[in-house]
């Protein structure tokens, strides 16, 4: 039987698009059994204010890092090989430009907490070149370690420096074993605690900081982080560029 | 009518003999499915036992997908059970000796899963 090259293509053709759907409806559709959990917190906007003068103390900022990075098998790595989520900064590290040769001594000498500001408009999710990190419904920057291919463009377009490369497998670091690690290659950040947000809990840091930090809805005018910031003057960093960060503090 | 027979055909069978020969050679005696530690926990697997040894990879991947993604926390079996979508809390929490059941298999199969790098459980002996 001699085939014309037009039915042969014909064929082909139908022969690429049915197969793949054929072995698909084959598989069953497990991704498709999956729910949200009953009890998780949801938000529109989901964002953090830190009252830094109740954080003003070194252990009670220490038991807050301590309680993230222990979690999340956070690595204690030294110089420019360390890996955080939640880290310490100053005053004029925190906020470039702000402080002035004349700024109140109790502010000029304050350490931050830094973090993920998981902003509205993230220059990571723009660069990200294999979707590897994403913005959510919920407002939430999320952070997919299985598609990180460790390019660090993200590292490159986040102007606060809240992401850290695995320079070295954080491997001895394995304190909590229901959370996974991270290997050599990958980039890593805070994620906003949000397997714990499913399980109905409040970020570990939040907890951790005995209410000198707010976790909260910005979408719901009668959330905490609402009245918060509708009774102090909260700053964000850096907000000129444009980026909208997602985490306030009240100085 | 095919230009060249002469050439092409043995061409063709030596390609074929080529590929198909390890195969071939090696294809002896049944597979052997390697000895597994049976679970700690549970009487039965997630899913029936038949469609967690042929698609558990798929199950596992779409759970990652699921949970890290679209923050879809909770899996419904189709007996109508629950189950937290978690690879250390739910899997090795009934399958605690990973080195007998898991590796034991992946071993036997050649299959090298990239997944214990990071996801970390304590080890049983
Ligand atoms: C409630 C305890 C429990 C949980 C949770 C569980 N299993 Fe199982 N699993 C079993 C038991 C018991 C069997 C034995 C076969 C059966 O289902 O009757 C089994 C069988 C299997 C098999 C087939 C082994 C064979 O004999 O071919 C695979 C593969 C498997 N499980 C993988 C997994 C994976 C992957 C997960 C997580 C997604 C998981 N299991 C979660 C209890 C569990
Ligand atoms: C009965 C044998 C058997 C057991 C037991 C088994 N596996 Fe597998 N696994 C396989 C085979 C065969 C493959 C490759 C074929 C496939 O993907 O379905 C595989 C593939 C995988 C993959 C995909 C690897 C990749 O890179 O594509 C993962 C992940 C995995 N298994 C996890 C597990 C976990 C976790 C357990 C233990 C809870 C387990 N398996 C137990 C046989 C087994
Ligand atoms: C680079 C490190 C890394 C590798 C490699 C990796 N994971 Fe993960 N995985 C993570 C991290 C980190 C999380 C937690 C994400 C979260 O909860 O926000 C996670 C979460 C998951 C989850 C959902 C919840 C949980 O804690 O189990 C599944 C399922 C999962 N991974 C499956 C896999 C499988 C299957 C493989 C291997 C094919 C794999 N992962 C390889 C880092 C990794």
């Amino acid at each position: 039987m001699i085939l014309s090259r037009r039915r042969f293509l014909g064929l082909a053709a139908a022969a690429v698009t049915t197969l793949p759907a054929a072995a698909a409806a084959a598989v069953a559709d497990f991704g498709g059994r999956c729910r949200t959990s009953p009890g998780a917190l949801a938000a529109g906007q989901w964002a953090m204010v830190i009252d830094s003068r109740r954080l003003a103390r070194p252990e009670r900022r220490a038991a807050v890092i301590a309680a993230c990075h222990a979690f999340h098998n956070v690595p204690d790595l030294p110089g420019p090989r360390r890996v955080a989520w939640i880290e310490q900064h100053s005053f004029a590290e925190t906020f470039p430009g702000l402080p002035s040769a004349f700024s109140p001594a109790n502010l000029a000498d304050r350490i931050f907490l830094t973090l993920c500001n998981h902003c509205r408009n993230p220059p990571c999710v723009r660069v990200c070149p294999t979707g590897a990190t994403f913005r959510r419904q919920d407002g939430i920057v999320g952070m997919d370690s299985h598609r990180c291919i460790g390019c660090r463009y993200c590292m490159a377009a986040c102007p606060f420096g809240a992401r850290s490369f695995n320079f070295e497998d954080p491997r001895p670091a394995a304190v909590n074993p229901v959370y996974p690690l991270r290997e050599r290659g990958v980039v890593e950040k805070c994620t906003f605690c949000a397997g714990r947000l499913s399980e109905g809990r409040l970020p570990l840091c939040v907890e951790a900081a005995d209410g000198a930090i707010a976790f909260g809805d910005l979408a719901d005018p009668a959330s905490s982080v609402r009245s918060l910031l509708a009774e102090n003057f909260a700053v964000r960093r850096n907000p000129g560029l444009g980026t909208e960060p997602g985490v306030y503090y009240i100085l | 009518m095919i230009y060249n027979a002469g050439y092409v055909l043995p061409g063709l069978a030596l390609f074929a003999a080529l590929v198909l020969g390890p195969f071939l050679l090696a294809a002896g005696g049944p597979y052997r499915p390697p000895a597994l530690t049976p679970a700690e926990k549970g009487v039965s697997c997630i899913e029936e036992r038949a469609v967690m040894a042929a698609g558990h990879r798929v199950l596992l991947f779409a759970w990652r997908d699921a949970a890290v993604c679209r923050n879809s926390r909770l899996y419904l079996a189709s007996d109508g059970r629950s189950w937290t979508v978690s690879l250390e809390g739910t899997c090795l929490a009934c399958h605690s000796r990973k080195a007998g059941f898991c590796d034991s298999c992946h071993a036997a199969n050649l299959v090298t899963p990239s997944c214990w790098g990071c996801h970390k459980a304590p080890e049983k002996p």
